[in-house]
């Protein structure tokens, strides 16, 4: 199971740079129906909702993120970053 | 060099003073709570713990050939009004002055103030703005009738070549440039992005999710884009 994640993680990483945005997103949501705490993916799709200007979506993930491992350094710059713009 | 003299050192005039340093002016820093001045002291080229509203305080740091000053003491009214009409006595060439409602503005600018400023009203507008029109970030009105307007592409754009898209025969409006999110991949192989801007982007030029499009145009072709599912 844990190298299906980790294909559909890379899957989603390579949709996301070639700025496949939604296949990149399909993939990263198939990985969370199978490992719904996977901070990487959490951390992946709030990225991606942040790049495509959804502020909204990114925050909820990135808060997800810091809710199972409070001290993600990144995740809490990204909040940050993003309430300071909104 | 122009000199700056930021006085108040709350939130608003921390971020001023700190900004006009960052921007390489001259600043001096004054509040009479001494824990900010020493906060603020590493970014500015003068900070000062004192009481502003002393006349004398204020020749004493020199303040006499002041180009600027921002007089920011929050909700104390009585010291705003104060300090402005001494810096305004003492000849500091232009004054600006925060107030929390347009009462306390009108006093200002009567005891000398160049220019009032309401951060909580205007950044009260500004969110409005937003939370009514989540896809529109900003509209800087040209003219009467032309503006310049920043927003999210709608989902009917993307994927759609600018030629294809045919704004300027629909909306007579041009996309002057484009910002995007450049996605990359960091060392450690997690994932980021970076803000890029596509200056005046040619007729192939293809819209993707995300794209945040700057046109500009007449105002009635801008008011019609931004209903554009």
């Amino acid at each position: 199971m844990m190298d299906d994640i980790k294909e559909l993680i890379e899957e989603g990483k390579f949709y996301f740079l070639n700025q496949k945005y939604n296949e990149a997103l399909q993939y990263l949501n198939k990985a969370l129906e199978k490992d719904p705490a996977n901070i990487e993916v959490l951390y992946t799709i709030g990225i991606i909702y942040e790049s495509i200007n959804n502020p909204d979506k990114a925050l909820e993930y990135f808060k997800k993120v810091i809710k199972i491992d409070p001290q993600h350094e990144d995740a809490i710059i990204h909040i940050h970053s993003i309430s300071e713009n909104q | 060099m122009e000199r700056f003299v930021v006085i108040g050192l709350g939130r608003f005039g921390q971020s001023v003073a700190i900004n006009l340093a960052k921007l390489n002016k001259n600043v001096i820093a004054i509040d009479k709570d001494p824990q900010k001045v020493e906060e603020i002291a590493d970014f500015v080229f003068q900070a000062a713990a004192c009481d502003a509203t002393d006349e004398k305080n204020l020749r004493d740091l020199g303040l006499k050939n002041a180009d600027v000053g921002v007089v920011s003491v929050g909700e104390d009214i009585s010291s705003s009004i104060l300090i402005t009409l001494t810096l305004k006595e003492m000849g500091v060439k232009k004054i600006i002055s925060k107030a929390l409602s347009q009462v306390q503005g009108k006093v200002l600018i009567k005891v000398g103030a160049d220019r009032v400023i309401y951060p909580e009203r205007d950044m009260g507008e500004r969110l409005a703005k937003r939370l009514s029109s989540p896809q529109l970030f900003d509209l800087i009105e040209l003219t009467e009738s032309h503006g310049i307007l920043e927003l999210l592409a709608p989902e009917s754009f993307v994927g759609k070549r600018l030629d294809q898209l045919e704004l300027r025969k629909k909306y007579d409006v041009t996309v002057i440039a484009v910002k995007r999110n450049v996605p990359k991949l960091k060392d450690d192989g997690s994932t980021s992005f970076k803000e890029s801007m596509i200056l005046s982007p040619g007729p192939d030029f293809e819209i993707l999710l995300g794209d945040i499009m700057i046109i500009l145009g007449k105002s009635k072709g801008l008011d019609k884009i931004k209903k554009v599912k």
